[in-house]
């Protein structure tokens, strides 16, 4: 690897100002999962590794039951997918982290770095999509929120200015009873990305009216929520002739492009598959009223 | 840019001084001279290079040598006593978990890892556990067996 400096700032305004100074000769070493690849390969270059593990605005994981699950971007997705409360109220977590990488990966990679990392192919940050999560950012302005459907530009390109880092995530509370599954295509065993992912979460308001979420990954430029089709599946539970709009709308909203794990075409009548299953899935238990 | 670190390795404090850019695996070989640990792909995919970073086990290659800085190390080397091998280890060797065994450190810490945390593990447990750590010599089903066998040994 090609020297570098690596520094711990003692706290975010060290950190912020150390990013800003360096522009992109620095870059945020969190799990180092991604970086320290990209830096062993020389696809990535820097003067400066700033971590940001120890500052304790990243580091924490708790459920509050107003706000919901505040998660510091240093956590690692064995952290999050261990915790008991996690399994429980936020499932699609578990079932995405699962599958990424290994356990070696996942002792070390973060939310904060998976999410910065802006693939276009994530799981994570796909089901995150799914619950509404929030981005809590730190830089030379002070703090700002965003919400995770505002974050990613384009491909591996974030809303982050220079001097910014990504602090936590916020996830608000799913409604009670929320339905979920994800469905992803991926070549060969774990630890290879997904080749195209559909995340789904719905839930019935108390006059039976389904709220839903639909994010898809790798498909686009980077992972996004198919609003057309959320909108069509808005209302009285779906009917099969619903459920085939829904499904086109998704195919619609898709850009997948050839690369050498798949074709575009491929992908776009995968999509297909995959949004017909996982929205199958969901609505049959919402319909179904299973707990 | 050089950092003074101190960690625990295999049970014992170890003061180093490390260049930024070595990750923890250079560190391990060239440094304490523990080379159970390979270097087999440094993309973290291989699973050669697994080692016990805080009971946890990670890829050597994707760790930087200064962020082992208050952490405790556990390489192959670390995992036996003066005296005997682990019951992993023996049946390892016993019931052929390896052939060329570049690969035998890596799954040798990600088994004890698994076994600490589950005594009783099925193959897909096993299977799952070891997911991060490639063979190009078994086909693994010695492997399995090995850890499987391992598992129900009474401690």
């Amino acid at each position: 690897m090609q020297p570098f400096d690596y520094i711990r700032p003692r706290n975010l305004e060290e950190a912020s100002h150390l990013l800003a100074q360096a522009g992109k000769r620095a870059r945020v070493l969190a799990g180092g999962a991604d970086l320290l690849i990209g830096l062993e390969h020389g696809m990535v270059s820097a003067d400066w590794l700033i971590d940001i593990k120890h500052l304790p605005e990243t580091t924490g994981l708790s459920l509050d039951p107003v706000e919901g699950l505040r998660c510091g971007a240093a956590v690692t997705l064995r952290q999050l997918t261990s915790h008991p409360e996690v399994r429980r109220i936020f499932p699609l977590l578990v079932e995405a982290c699962d599958h990424i990488g290994s356990v070696q990966i996942r002792n070390r990679a973060t939310v904060g770095g998976t999410i910065c990392s802006a693939s276009p192919a994530s799981s994570l940050a796909t089901v995150l999509l799914c619950y509404d999560t929030q981005c809590h950012v730190f830089g030379p302005e002070g703090e700002r929120n965003l919400p995770l459907s505002e974050f990613f530009l384009g491909f591996r390109l974030t809303a982050l200015t220079p001097g910014e880092l990504l602090t936590q995530i916020v996830l608000p509370l799913p409604a009670r009873h929320t339905k979920t599954a994800y469905h992803q295509l991926r070549i060969g065993s774990a630890g290879h990305p997904p080749l195209v992912g559909v995340a789904v979460a719905a839930s019935l308001n108390p006059d039976r009216q389904g709220d839903w979420r639909l994010a898809l990954t790798s498909v686009a430029p980077h992972p996004y929520r198919a609003r057309q089709a959320e909108a069509l599946l808005a209302g009285p539970l779906p009917t099969p002739a619903t459920l085939h709009e829904a499904v086109d709308a998704v195919e619609k909203s898709s850009q997948p492009i050839d690369d050498h794990r798949a074709s575009a075409a491929y992908r776009l009548a995968m999509v297909r598959v995959l949004a017909r299953r996982a929205l199958e899935e969901v609505a049959g238990q919402l319909a179904g009223g299973s707990p | 840019m050089n950092h003074e670190i101190a960690a625990t390795v295999n049970g014992e404090q170890v003061q180093l001084t490390v260049a930024s850019h070595h990750t923890l695996l250079r560190m391990l070989r060239e440094q304490l001279h523990l080379t159970g640990a390979k270097n087999g792909c440094g993309s973290g995919e291989c699973g050669a290079c697994t080692v016990l970073l805080n009971d946890e086990p990670v890829y050597a290659c994707l760790v930087l040598a200064a962020e082992a800085d208050g952490a405790e190390v556990v390489t192959v080397e670390g995992l036996a006593t003066a005296d005997e091998l682990l019951p992993l280890q023996q049946i390892y060797i016993d019931q052929h978990g390896f052939q060329c065994g570049f690969c035998a450190s890596g799954f040798l810490i990600s088994a004890s890892a698994l076994l600490k945390r589950n005594g009783r593990p099925d193959l897909d447990t096993i299977r799952a556990a070891l997911a991060g750590n490639l063979c190009r010599c078994t086909g693994y089903g010695g492997i399995i067996k090995a850890v499987q066998s391992a598992s129900r040994v009474r401690r």
